[in-house]
């Protein structure tokens, strides 16, 4: 395999890893709302947002210039 | 095409029992329930039994009246729906609700809205004079394997957040759960859209390094909230 295509690999499995990240995030975060842990909450909304930004930001197409 | 959506009043049972049922389920549960319980004012049970009158009524108008049809079947109906849940205040508090019913109620809601959604007039978007006729199109690649388990995987994610929001019992935080579970259900499945259809995509992809690059200082940022959050749990 070429260096081109494992990285490309490697940014696959990161997209997804992400994507997965921020599924757990937005589930912890409106659990810790259900038990009253509000402070906590925010952080993995938070956290959970960053993360899927992240996945959709890699999903860019080659740019026609290079 | 105009087959398909007879407009008569032969209208079939079954698209008939499609607009009543889903709707006559979502009454049941989230307005004849309180609406009937002990404590409940009486003109919450009388605005209630009219949301029923109401969306019985527009099945004989659905045929052939379409436009009478929805105005008593949807804004009637739900204009008496929220009447009564005005009316009953309290009696909706999120400490008193059982939660499995408002689930439930929730899921007829939106079948509710499916079965209304279906029912459109004689005109259709094939009838409109600017239309191109001719023999359907035919898509030009097919959906890659790994996209229908990422497509499912975001959709039982979207239904996770909804049911999470119901553990909220404090009534204003409820809302706010509500709405959030919303916002990120429909995040996540626009997200995982985006993914699903890149896999296998015509669309040339940026490389991998240059993909990694993009979310190098948002990974950071990640990294760093993490290592806030595990100094917090250990303080803690």
């Amino acid at each position: 395999m070429s260096e081109r295509a494992f990285m490309s690999r490697v940014a696959n499995a990161v997209n997804v890893l992400l994507f997965l990240a921020a599924c757990a995030a937005f589930a912890l975060g409106l659990y810790a709302l259900g038990d009253r842990r509000d402070l906590q909450a925010i952080y993995w909304l938070i956290v959970g947002g960053i993360a899927l930004k992240s996945t959709t930001d890699m999903l860019r197409p080659r740019s026609s210039g290079r | 095409m105009s087959e398909r959506n007879p407009p008569s009043e032969l209208m079939p049972l079954s698209e008939r029992t499609r607009v009543l049922l889903p709707g006559l389920y979502a009454w049941l549960l989230t307005v004849e329930l309180p609406a009937f319980s002990r404590g409940a004012r009486p003109a919450a049970r009388v605005t209630a039994l009219a949301a029923m009158v109401v969306l019985v009524g527009a099945l004989f108008f659905v045929g052939g009246r379409l436009r009478l049809a929805r105005a008593l079947g949807i804004y009637a109906f739900i204009g008496f729906c929220v009447v009564t849940w005005a009316l009953l205040g309290g009696e909706l508090s999120p400490l008193r609700a059982d939660r499995i019913r408002a689930a439930t109620g929730s899921l007829g809601w939106v079948l509710y809205a499916f079965g209304w959604g279906r029912v459109r007039g004689g005109r259709v978007p094939e009838d409109q004079p600017f239309a191109v006729l001719g023999a359907p199109l035919f898509a030009r690649s097919r959906l890659h394997p790994r996209a229908l388990p990422i497509a499912a995987f975001a959709v039982l994610a979207a239904l996770l957040f909804g049911a999470l929001a119901f553990r909220v019992d404090r009534p204003e935080h409820a809302v706010l759960a509500h709405a959030t579970a919303t916002a990120c259900a429909l995040v996540v499945l626009a997200a995982s859209a985006r993914i699903a259809l890149a896999q296998g995509t015509r669309v040339e992809l940026a490389s991998g390094v240059s993909r990694l690059n993009v979310v190098a200082v948002r990974g950071a940022v990640l990294s760093v909230l993490f290592g806030i959050g595990l100094v917090w749990a250990a303080l803690r």
